[in-house]
């Protein structure tokens, strides 16, 4: 075979693809290859040779570069410092967060006005496939955590280092880092709890159950979030909280603030976050409760009174908001007697008396009327 | 010889979606990528992992936007130092030589009675060697580092150091045979043991 390596010198064969490619990563066809031209070629056996250790010795001098020891515990956290950007860009991506950029669906959240019920859409993340948020959470606490478990059926009564109680159901876990009060007030749910918040309005109270972040200034409610529950449920008793999901793109500002925002929820309402598809739902809890009063109210009797007037009653009582067209129904009187009656059944009862309708929207009840005459 | 990973097939996967195939390339390839870019930029690791960190979180955001690349290796550590130099120009850090074709020339090459000294200095041919190759100018050390231990082809060291591909191959020869001249004395002396010793 011709010979192109005739004229080579050690430093040319280094430097050579080949001869580098049979040296560095050699196989039964290059070895086959280059004894056959040594055997052609005996004169140039000695500077091939030199190439081979010359190439060792640069080798050897690029030691320090090769063996640069990157540990694992480096190359572990980094990677999961580049998964967590990872998943962050992969919840950006979902068409939701144009829709939280629009002023008015805050607004719709914010104000109570009668607004449609779809509140928002985040994500399609694969949801089976996700670790629990619950363990995710306690994962970056330090070990000084304080985990609360409740492996019985009776419900656990404890008290936060802040005063706030809580009261842990059956199957439930509780978590918060030990500097809980001083730093922040957060923790982590797995299960069902009922809070009542110590009033603090410098430092909210966070709750992260699942995927929904409930934040409260000083309020009593109750969260469900089980593990394998397809949803999260918030109840509210007394006060206000606020919710938003752990993917809310402005997350971190309704974190920080002070104010709550996002949707926030009054007594007698329930947030659920369905987890599949990530889409809150806000409604009236099953059974509203008489809220207690600063100065009672007047009782549920009346004589001729006109329905807006009574109506404005049962606003208050339960603090839940009624929609009904004011003037139409003021030619509308009721006489009844509703005192043991609850919620539902009273509005019922009303509906029936002036031939009305009535459907609850979006933790609002409307009034579909006619009018009377 | 091990049995060769399908990283194209990799590749293809984490295209999809596919977590497993993502790390499974993050590990074959971040120890390159580590010791390259603490190569480029020797004072800050921190600096380089940030880099690392921001190649495999882009091809991840772009995952379904990119090709297949030949040699996958060559793609990341083409990217990290892509990233490097941004960085460092958008900080105006005073690393910039690694860019700057014409540094080579300001390097002083150590004389024949420097090179003389450190022999007699150092029995350890290892070390000296290394010393050696300290002395080079760090764009001809870079190309050596990509050519004999990364294995990468001319043409893509030459993309890495933004010149035509026969420089790039002469950058890797006036390395390799400075060392030689450099070593001539003790090559075949020092190094006789070691090699007949393997």
């Amino acid at each position: 075979m011709p010979n192109q390596y005739a004229f080579y010198s050690a430093a040319d064969f280094v430097i050579d693809d080949a001869f580098l490619k049979h040296q560095l990563t050699p196989t039964p066809a290059s070895i086959d290859w280059w004894n056959r031209w040594l055997t052609e070629n005996p004169s140039q056996q000695e500077e091939w040779h030199k190439a081979v250790q010359l190439l060792e010795a640069v080798r050897l001098g690029l030691n320090d570069y090769t063996r640069t020891y990157l540990t694992p515990e480096t190359e572990a956290m980094l990677l999961s410092r580049i998964q967590a950007t990872n998943r962050l860009h992969d919840e950006e991506e979902t068409p939701t967060r144009s829709l939280w950029n629009q002023p008015w669906i805050r607004y719709v959240a914010a104000a109570s006005v009668l607004s449609l019920i779809g509140i928002g859409w985040w994500g399609q993340q694969s949801f089976q496939r996700r670790t629990q948020p619950y363990q995710a959470y306690v994962a970056t606490l330090d070990e000084s955590k304080i985990e609360k478990v409740n492996q019985g059926d009776k419900p656990l009564h404890f008290q936060l280092p802040d005063g706030s109680q809580v009261t842990l159901f059956a199957k439930s876990r509780l978590s918060f880092d030990n500097f809980f009060g001083k730093k922040n007030r957060s923790v982590y749910l797995s299960g069902k709890a009922f809070f009542e918040v110590k009033k603090q309005p410098n430092s909210p109270f966070f709750v992260y159950a699942n995927e929904l972040v409930t934040k409260v200034l000083g309020t009593s409610f109750v969260i469900q979030a089980y593990p394998n529950d397809k949803q999260v449920e918030v109840q509210v008793k007394t006060g206000k909280v606020s919710v938003f999901t752990q993917n809310d793109p402005s997350k971190a500002q309704k974190l920080s603030n002070r104010e709550l925002e996002g949707i926030v929820l009054t007594p007698n309402q329930q947030i659920t976050l369905n987890r599949q598809e990530l889409r809150l739902a806000r409604t009236l809890v099953p059974e509203p409760q008489l809220l207690a009063q600063p100065i009672p109210l007047p009782a549920f009797e009346f004589e001729e009174a006109p329905v807006p007037q009574v109506l404005e009653l049962i606003e208050k009582a339960y603090g839940i908001h009624i929609v009904y067209d004011a003037e139409l129904l003021s030619s509308c009187t009721l006489t009844a007697s509703l005192s043991e009656e609850s919620l539902s059944q009273k509005i019922k009862l009303i509906c029936q008396a002036i031939d009305a309708t009535s459907e609850t929207i979006d933790a609002q009840i409307v009034i579909y009327s006619k009018g009377c005459h | 010889m091990d049995t060769p990973i399908d990283e194209q097939q990799l590749w293809q996967d984490f295209q999809q979606g596919d977590d497993d195939a993502y790390t499974q390339l993050y590990r074959l390839h971040v120890r390159a990528m580590y010791r390259y870019g603490l190569s480029l930029v020797p004072v800050s690791e921190a600096f380089v992992l940030d880099c690392i960190h921001d190649v495999f979180a882009e091809i991840w955001a772009k995952k379904t936007r990119l090709t297949v690349p030949e040699n996958v290796r060559y793609y990341l550590l083409k990217s990290l130092k892509t990233r490097i130099l941004h960085l460092l120009k958008r900080h105006e850090r005073p690393y910039l030589f690694v860019s700057q074709p014409d540094f080579d020339d300001l390097w002083a090459e150590p004389s024949s009675d420097e090179l003389l000294m450190q022999e007699e200095e150092t029995f350890d041919r290892e070390q000296l060697i290394k010393r050696l190759v300290s002395q080079l100018p760090p764009r001809q050390q870079e190309a050596i580092r990509l050519r004999f231990v990364e294995n990468m082809e001319y043409t893509q060291i030459a993309e890495l150091l933004s010149m035509n591909r026969q420089s790039a191959q002469n950058l890797v020869f006036r390395a390799v045979e400075k060392l030689r001249s450099w070593l001539l004395p003790s090559l075949f002396y020092l190094f006789q043991d070691f090699f007949n010793s393997k």
